[in-house]
């Protein structure tokens, strides 16, 4: 029996955060514009593509950008505008499937094998989705459409910036052939230069490899490689993806080493993750600490809670608690602090507490004045992300951190 | 040091010291159990700071006054194997000083000693007598608070850890609640000498309470160091430290005139939650029950999409003043229907969102339920 063929889109926002800045301050138009962490750590969220000609790209240290594009303009991130837009984005691909998995803030794939039958043909519905970006947001996005994410991705990527891509199972071959092997997602450098000591350059290359050859190099995924360079991937979207842990960690442009200071860094993000966990009506059971000394060595404490919470007064005192009982502060201080909540499950069920009433009416009322005046973007695991894992947070004081989220541990 | 002692004087003090012997690597000398020869007594100590245990036991001392201290786990491990005889022999090594024999029977162990000068100080018990308790209630106190109290290095939050002891004129109340339930004891001292509160881990009271129970005593008195407190039957000192915290504020939370009063037999009741818990959902535990004025039994439920589903009619000796749904998360009321005696209980509400309480109900209350009552919040389900 002959399987559907399933069509499968991909949405990648082009130069995301550079292009709403562009977008939102008209003088920054043409011009090089570069996003990220400010501080001696700081690393590039985004390059606009004028400031990728001096070859400026993402993840790099902020200090060589500055090098290589001196006359650039250098911005902190500002999430809660990149999440706004990267909701109508995502509002748009809604009105043509319900599977819509995000990848990060400004990526997602979507399934429109279900939508044909109503909505006509996914290549014209691409087309549209795309158009509607570009009317409803005035940011140009690029578009891959394909029988797999695998492929969809590869798509989208081929003509970037703005770009449209069909890939067919017909031109599949011919699309892949050409393309070298890293730009397979999962081949990073140190794969790339295995595969390279194999005589393996391109798709075309991997695909002449026996299944034995790759399996002995790279065991499973050398299985998983064989069938991406055939185009092969089944892997299904995951449209509700799961929220495993809200965390939030900040990197210092110098280590810190006053325990006194420590505790008040962790017990501000401690409250910025519960606040998030409220706004997203979940409730975590673990709350964890991260500190990263000088050296790179990384330690994590973590307690398990009686009940998943939401509580700033719990998630903070137990974070602070943790990071002043259970974390030694050397001499060299730290160098990195993060803070996270795991045992994620949603709020519909919620065992109530015998005496934390005030402190939850606390809660409510601070939520508010944050929905009102904003508070400092959090990301989740699983869900939106910046395009590496560098942050700028606490426009209010002063200092300046680059952070990045994901899960602690 | 040349000493013999009685076999079963000697088993006896080690397995009461051992109950405070410390495990932690960071301070191995904790693990030592101290043996301070005076005169024709042997005082054993062993302390890990949160608690000590000192006892003492008869000695025929052929030697001068001193102390050793031996390693108490290895010393237990020894009582609890000694052979068929009568007596032990402890004698100092005469060529390796640092070498204590010990010798039962056939049996002889040659044991290297600790540094008696890392030793900590095990602060004296000092004379402010505050209360002296009736060790058969003290312990049934200790059985029906303890349980409710989270565990220590579970948790950051060490107030919950502890059973609080509030000495007032004629009545002692412990408290201990992980936050979300809450189960309270009054007992009746012998005599109360000053008022006063106390928070102590409740795993230090549970050690305390394994210790009275090898005691035997009738009495266990109470004495108030600056940051201990001491308790003291038939000879045996033991040492708890408080928790520098403040408990919370728990007469706030003990509610009042609940005027949904649901009478259950205690045991009808606690075997049905045990069921019913089987297919809860795992993070919350809660079952839900429903009673209406119509009825006068209630009907408690539970569901979860892995487990699957249960349903059970529970009789109740009256029908209820309203109608009510309200879930719990069953092994808190597990927890403490499992410690009561009565042959009823009265679980009392108000709605939803309100605690609940638990109290030994009926014509017969159990004497030994007396002064029980437990607090638990409810769960919210939500749609």
């Amino acid at each position: 029996m002959e399987k559907e063929t399933r069509k499968i889109g991909h949405l990648d926002m082009d130069a995301f955060f550079a292009a709403v800045e562009q977008l939102d301050n008209p003088t920054y138009r043409g011009k090089a514009v570069i996003v990220g962490g400010l501080g001696p750590r700081g690393v590039v969220a985004t390059a606009s593509y004028e400031a990728r000609a001096f070859g400026v790209g993402s993840a790099m240290p902020m200090a060589k950008a500055r090098k290589l594009c001196p006359h650039a303009i250098f911005l902190p991130p500002r999430f809660p505008r990149y999440k706004e837009i990267s909701d109508r984005v995502r509002a748009i691909i809604h009105d043509y499937t319900p599977i819509v998995e995000p990848a990060s803030l400004d990526e997602a794939y979507f399934d429109l094998t279900g939508s044909e039958r109503t909505g006509g043909p996914a290549e014209v519905i691409v087309r549209t989705i795309k158009a509607r970006v570009h009317a409803e947001t005035g940011l140009t996005c690029s578009v891959g459409l394909g029988p797999n994410r695998f492929l969809a991705k590869i798509a989208s990527e081929i003509e970037k910036p703005d770009g449209l891509v069909i890939i067919t199972p017909d031109n599949v071959q011919a699309v892949l052939d050409p393309l070298p092997v890293d730009r397979i997602a999962g081949v990073g450098k140190v794969t790339a230069h295995r595969l390279r000591g194999l005589g393996i350059h391109s798709v075309a290359d991997l695909r002449g490899a026996t299944l034995d050859v790759l399996v002995h190099e790279f065991g499973r995924y050398g299985r998983t490689l064989y069938q991406l360079a055939r185009g092969r991937d089944d892997t299904p979207l995951r449209p509700h993806r799961e929220t495993k842990s809200v965390s939030r960690e900040t990197t210092f442009p110098h280590d810190i080493y006053a325990p006194e200071e420590i505790e008040r860094i962790v017990r501000r993000m401690a409250r910025v993750v519960a606040a998030e966990l409220r706004h997203e009506r979940l409730l975590g059971r673990t709350i964890r600490v991260k500190v990263r000394y000088p050296d790179f060595r990384t330690i994590t404490r973590q307690i398990r809670m009686e009940a998943p919470t939401d509580s700033t007064y719990l998630i903070e005192e137990t974070a602070a608690a943790l990071v002043r009982r259970r974390v030694r502060i050397a001499d060299d201080g730290v160098r990195l602090l993060g803070v996270g909540v795991g045992g994620i499950t949603t709020a519909t069920t919620r065992q109530l507490p015998l005496f934390g009433t005030r402190n939850d009416a606390l809660d409510h009322v601070v939520d508010k004045l944050h929905a009102r005046f904003g508070v400092e973007a959090v990301r989740r695991d699983g869900h939106p992300a910046p395009e590496n894992g560098n942050e700028s947070m606490d426009r209010n004081n002063g200092a300046r951190y680059s952070e990045s989220g994901g899960e602690l541990g | 040091m040349d000493l013999v002692l009685l076999k079963d004087d000697l088993v006896f003090g080690v397995k009461l010291a051992s109950y405070a012997l410390g495990t932690r690597t960071s301070m191995p000398i904790l693990a030592g159990l101290k043996m301070e020869i005076l005169g024709n007594r042997l005082r054993l100590s062993a302390t890990d700071l949160e608690r000590a245990v000192q006892c003492e036991i008869p000695a025929e001392n052929n030697d001068d006054e001193e102390t050793v201290i031996l390693n108490g786990a290895v010393l237990s491990q020894i009582a609890a194997h000694l052979p068929a005889d009568d007596h032990v022999s402890l004698k100092r090594d005469t060529d390796d000083s640092d070498v204590v024999k010990l010798r039962c029977g056939e049996a002889l162990f040659d044991l290297p000693t600790l540094p008696v000068e890392d030793y900590p100080e095990i602060p004296a018990p000092p004379e402010d007598k505050v209360a002296v308790l009736a060790v058969d209630q003290f312990h049934r106190g200790l059985e029906q608070t303890a349980f409710a109290a989270l565990k220590a290095g579970e948790t950051t939050r060490l107030s919950l850890t502890g059973v609080d002891l509030v000495l007032t004129a004629g009545a002692l109340k412990m408290v201990a609640t992980n936050g979300y339930r809450l189960a309270m004891k009054t007992i009746k001292p012998d005599e109360v000498l000053a008022e006063g509160e106390y928070l102590i881990e409740a795993g230090v009271l549970t050690d305390l309470d394994r210790v009275l129970m090898q005691l035997k005593g009738e009495n266990v008195e109470v004495y108030k160091g600056p940051s201990q407190l001491f308790f003291r039957s038939n000879g045996v000192t033991f040492m708890a430290k408080t928790i520098a915290e403040e408990f919370p504020d728990f007469d706030r939370v003990i509610p009042h005139d609940n005027p949904i009063a649901l009478l259950f037999n205690r045991r009808a009741l606690l075997e049905a939650l045990q069921r019913i818990e089987i297919t809860a959902a795992e993070e919350s535990g809660a079952v839900t029950f429903r009673v209406t004025p119509e009825e006068s039994a209630a009907r408690i439920n539970s569901s979860s999409k892995e487990k699957g589903e249960a349903e059970e009619r529970v009789r109740l000796r009256k029908v209820p003043a309203a109608e009510l749904e309200i879930s719990f998360k069953a092994e808190y009321l597990i927890d403490a229907l499992k410690r009561v005696a009565s042959e009823e209980i009265a679980f009392q509400l108000t709605d939803p969102e309100k605690a609940g309480l638990i109290e030994p109900d009926g014509d017969q209350i159990a004497p030994e339920d007396e002064g029980f009552l437990y607090v638990c919040m409810p769960v919210r389900l939500g749609g």
